[in-house]
């Protein structure tokens, strides 16, 4: 068993006030070791609710889960609280979209770094002041001895992104979660988060679970990827095979509705209709209304993942009636 | 397919009829039935003295007995609700002719009126209320329900003030405003046509909260001797009266204190229920015990129907 | 910190002077003949009337009397009571204790019950304990407090006789006994409503960002509720305790004319029915007073916890 994090048909059904709202329905996918994975799809298509589910960071009261989420072989949806507590911050943490709002407004930024040493590692203030301090210089926050002792507002949002990516770290966990990391800051310091990303991801050899609905983030860092659409995963494998030997329309439509650098008059295509409300079944695959090769069996059998053309040693797998394995396959 | 049908996992919105909503409205219209239709049902009249029936309790003359001069506790409580019930809209409405246009106006202008009344409510927020209310009564002289009111009315202006002020602000940097503007509507006219409508829900809620406090402001006023002045029924005075003879006929003074407590219940969870459904964040989900109860009894009732 | 202190200190000072002002104006509105009720009513000589006018700083013009009183203010003269022909300063002397004594614990039971019970509410949001207390406290917030007090003296003298129900005791110790009841009644609405307020500021913060970074930093529950999500709550907690102590300073003239007390509240009630106002006025004031350094505590404790608010 290789993988870190392998999630096996996992299903979550959230209570809203509008309705039990099923999110996520029968999600697979696999993070190797050390690698970056990626996670795409539009807004509401259940990519947020796959990662907050791996952290268990919801309501019991209100969601419901099935299937199961192996990390290391353990299953995260059945541990105890009092377990999850121990690998949250540790074996796995996670980096949130907006930075201005995750950290408390009203203690100083260092304490709070300085929480999961004193949490994990059972360290004394000054070890965790020590660490931090190190840590603080690690992803670039300089003077370290000076910014731990500021507050949040006094922080760029750049510089609490920075912060927060610390304080994941800080645990020395082997597998990250960053969801939108980059979507709430300019675009100029996108690029700095995201290389900071990827330097701390080599020099720490972590995995990293990233949430984007951008591609271009996705060509940029990841390794592997998944493309969800309402609550299911319609394609996922590596980064060059997704990209080069695409197998689902819906992956197809994403990709041709990015520009693209250095392509002249490229035709930027857009997928008309909106994705479908997540409360009741959804019969056939769930792209089909909007889909331009979609065809009555589509509509009424819904498709699974089935092994593609795959040009490394991982598989890659699509759900289309139209693609390889697929039963429309002309 | 069939399954699909008999239930769907979406809910359509909310009502605003939940139980605890129905059963507070029942009991407003009992409240409000009895005071509006007093004449009718009362069997006697409120400030008749039988001095002879004194401080009898519950007989067939009189169900609930009588006070200490011989008045019919049943007839005094339903013409008492007149008094409250009236008081507390007077109260209410004093506070909302007032601070309504107060807070639109300051709201949608800004500057110098804007601060002049903002200091203005603020220094009447530096006072105890009940305690600006008493110093206003002892101004006004003391002894009449309506310097009660007026002062009471005040005390409520403030807070109603500032509620719209800050609803007014939100409001009035929309674009539909922009566009009236644009479209050379007046400033009373987009004020008054426009955002009103776009704000009351908010206010109404404060308003269904304030009658309730107003009730219970008035009903102390009367308890002290500054509002409702005897012989007049009022719940507050009667509880005044009734406290004399605790011991001896404690329905006296119970009977309108429960009736004041219905009558503030019912208006916060009315309140409260109207809060829920307009800002659906606020509606509590049903557990998925409860959701998966309602699903299976609805699946249930279509296989009935399925299997005719 | 210097600066936002000795701002709200400056402001402080010039409300209390427009307060002042204001409560000198409202209560001078009164109909009635300040003479008429220092002599209740009784006819007198013209050469009589000039003298009273003379000892109560009638013969002078508003400002000269507004001054006369504001400036024996700081020097803890109020002038006199008409109804008594006393000292407002030693009517009060003598009944403070009382009435502090019956705010103060009051104000205990708010800050020892209410807060506790609204954090533990929210952080148990829609449990059993819960919606128990959102019911419980929809009771007593709709309950007038001198009703409460009637059930409570009912209650303990004919059921359950093991708290006086009227009166005072001779010193601090035996007080608490004697003002258990009335304290109760006055704070009941109170906590019921600091309950709510504490449960729907806490809730609100523990649906904040910030929770589930901590939450995710594998805090325990107990620290993410009482040490992230309480001091954020603390403010709006406080100021609702400020408004508390301003709600009970009302409600203790309610409170103690039910179970008879002889303290500042019921002696306000008396001078508004004597048309008293020396009386009135000074004791007014000093309510006020007292409610303006309830909120100049919670400001600056505002100051402390929110760093935000403190180097600006």
């Amino acid at each position: 068993m290789s993988e870190l994090l392998k999630i096996q048909d996992l299903s979550v059904e959230i209570m809203s006030t509008r309705g039990l709202v099923h999110a996520v329905r029968g999600v697979n996918l696999t993070v190797e070791p050390g690698s970056i994975h990626g996670i795409v799809g539009e807004s509401g298509c259940g990519k947020s609710v796959t990662a907050r589910s791996i952290l268990r960071l919801y309501d019991k009261r209100y969601v419901r889960t099935r299937g199961h989420i192996l990390f290391d072989g353990q299953d995260l949806l059945e541990c105890s609280d009092k377990q999850m507590q121990k690998i949250r911050g540790k074996q796995i943490s996670m980096i949130f979209q907006d930075p201005m709002t995750a950290l408390n407004p009203l203690y100083k930024v260092g304490d709070q770094i300085a929480e999961v040493y004193i949490r994990h590692f059972g360290d004394s203030k000054q070890e965790a002041r020590k660490k931090t301090l190190n840590m603080l210089e690690l992803v670039g926050i300089h003077p370290a001895e000076v910014r731990y002792e500021q507050y949040p507002f006094e922080f760029s949002g750049g510089m609490l992104q920075r912060a927060v990516i610390a304080m994941a770290v800080a645990g020395g966990p082997k597998l990250i979660i960053a969801d939108e990391p980059t979507t709430a800051l300019d675009v100029t310091i996108q690029a700095q988060i995201l290389e900071l990303l990827q330097k701390l991801q080599r020099e720490l050899n972590m995995a990293i679970l990233v949430i984007t609905h951008n591609f271009g983030i996705v060509s940029e860092i990841c390794d592997t990827v998944s493309v969800m659409y309402a609550g299911t995963v319609l394609e996922t494998g590596s980064k060059k095979d997704v990209f080069r030997n695409t197998a689902n329309p819906y992956s197809r439509a994403l990709m041709e509705s990015i520009p693209r650098r250095g392509v002249k008059n490229q035709k930027l295509l857009t997928i008309p209709g909106i994705p479908p409300e997540l409360f009741d079944e959804i019969e056939g695959c769930p792209f089909a209304p909007r889909c331009g090769r979609a065809t009555e069996r589509c509509r009424d059998v819904k498709p699974v993942l089935t092994p593609q053309l795959s040009t490394g040693i991982l598989p890659h797998l699509a759900a289309c009636h139209h693609a390889e394995g697929g039963t429309d396959n002309a | 397919m069939e399954k699909k049908k008999a239930f769907s996992a979406k809910r359509n919105t909310g009502t605003l009829f939940t139980i605890p909503v129905v059963i507070s409205l029942v009991i407003l219209c009992i409240i409000i039935f009895c005071a509006v239709f007093a004449p009718l049902i009362a069997p006697y009249d409120p400030v008749y003295q039988d001095i002879s029936a004194a401080h009898s309790g519950s007989t067939e003359a009189h169900i609930l007995g009588t006070d200490s001069v011989g008045r019919d506790l049943l007839s005094r409580l339903f013409y008492g609700g007149r008094t409250t019930i009236v008081g507390g809209l007077a109260i209410i409405s004093l506070s909302i002719l007032l601070g309504l246009p107060i807070g639109l106006f300051c709201g949608y202008y800004g500057g110098i009126i804007d601060s002049i009344f903002m200091r203005i409510c603020d220094i009447l927020l530096s006072f105890p209320s009940m305690l600006l209310a008493f110093v206003l009564v002892a101004g006004f002289g003391r002894g009449s329900m309506n310097n009660a009111i007026i002062a009471l009315g005040v005390i409520y202006v403030p807070g109603l003030a500032r509620l719209v002020r800050s609803l007014t602000l939100v409001e009035k940097n929309k674009i539909y405003v922009e566009a009236l503007r644009s479209m050379c509507y007046s400033d009373l006219r987009i004020m008054f046509v426009h955002i009103i409508p776009n704000c009351i829900s908010s206010v109404i809620i404060q308003l269904t909260l304030d009658m309730g406090y107003a009730v219970l402001d008035l009903a102390g006023m009367s308890f002290l001797g500054f509002g409702v002045q005897a012989p007049t029924a009022d719940w507050g005075n009667m509880l005044n009266e009734g406290r004399g003879y605790l011991m001896q006929q404690p329905m006296l003074a119970i009977l309108p204190g429960l009736c004041i407590i219905a009558l503030v219940v019912s208006l916060n969870i009315f309140s409260d229920g109207l809060y829920r459904y307009l800002e659906p964040q606020q509606r509590k989900l049903p557990t998925f015990k409860k959701y998966d109860r309602m699903r299976e009894k609805a699946l249930r009732k279509a296989g009935v129907k399925n299997d005719e | 910190m210097f600066r936002y202190v000795s701002k709200r200190v400056i402001q402080l000072v010039i409300v209390f002077f427009i307060v002042s002002i204001l409560i000198f104006a409202v209560v001078r509105m009164t109909p009635l003949d300040p003479i008429a009720s220092i002599s209740k009513g009784k006819a007198m000589s013209e050469e009589t009337r000039l003298a009273l006018m003379r000892e109560y700083d009638l013969d002078k013009s508003w400002a000269g009397q507004y001054f006369s009183w504001i400036g024996g203010l700081f020097r803890g003269d109020l002038g006199k009571s008409f109804q008594y022909r006393e000292a407002v300063s030693d009517l009060l002397s003598v009944r403070y204790k009382t009435s502090v004594q019956l705010v103060a614990m009051s104000t205990v039971m708010i800050v020892f019950l209410a807060i506790p019970l609204g954090v533990i509410s929210a952080a148990h949001k829609n449990s059993l304990l819960d919606q128990t207390l959102t019911v419980t406290s929809l009771v007593f917030v709709s309950s007038p407090p001198f009703f409460t007090g009637i059930l409570l003296m009912l209650l303990f003298t004919m059921v359950w006789p093991i708290f006086p129900t009227f009166g005072t005791g001779s010193d601090f110790w035996s007080n608490m006994k004697y003002l258990f009841l009335p304290s109760v009644s006055l704070a009941a609405v109170r906590i019921a409503l600091s309950m709510r307020i504490t449960r729907s500021n806490m809730v609100e913060q523990l649906q904040a960002p910030y929770i589930q970074t901590a939450t995710a930093k594998g805090l325990s529950r107990r620290t993410i509720v009482y040490k992230h999500a309480l001091k954020n709550a603390a403010i709006p907690i406080m100021t609702v305790t400020a408004l508390d102590i301003s709600g009970m300073l009302g409600g203790s003239v309610l409170v103690e004319k039910v179970f008879s007390l002889n303290g500042v509240g019921s002696l306000l009630a008396d001078s508004i029915t004597k048309s008293d106002y020396p009386v009135t006025q000074s004791i007014t004031l000093i309510m006020v007073l007292v409610f303006m350094l309830c909120n100049l505590f919670v400001d600056i404790m505002y100051g402390i916890i929110d760093p935000r608010v403190r180097l600006d």
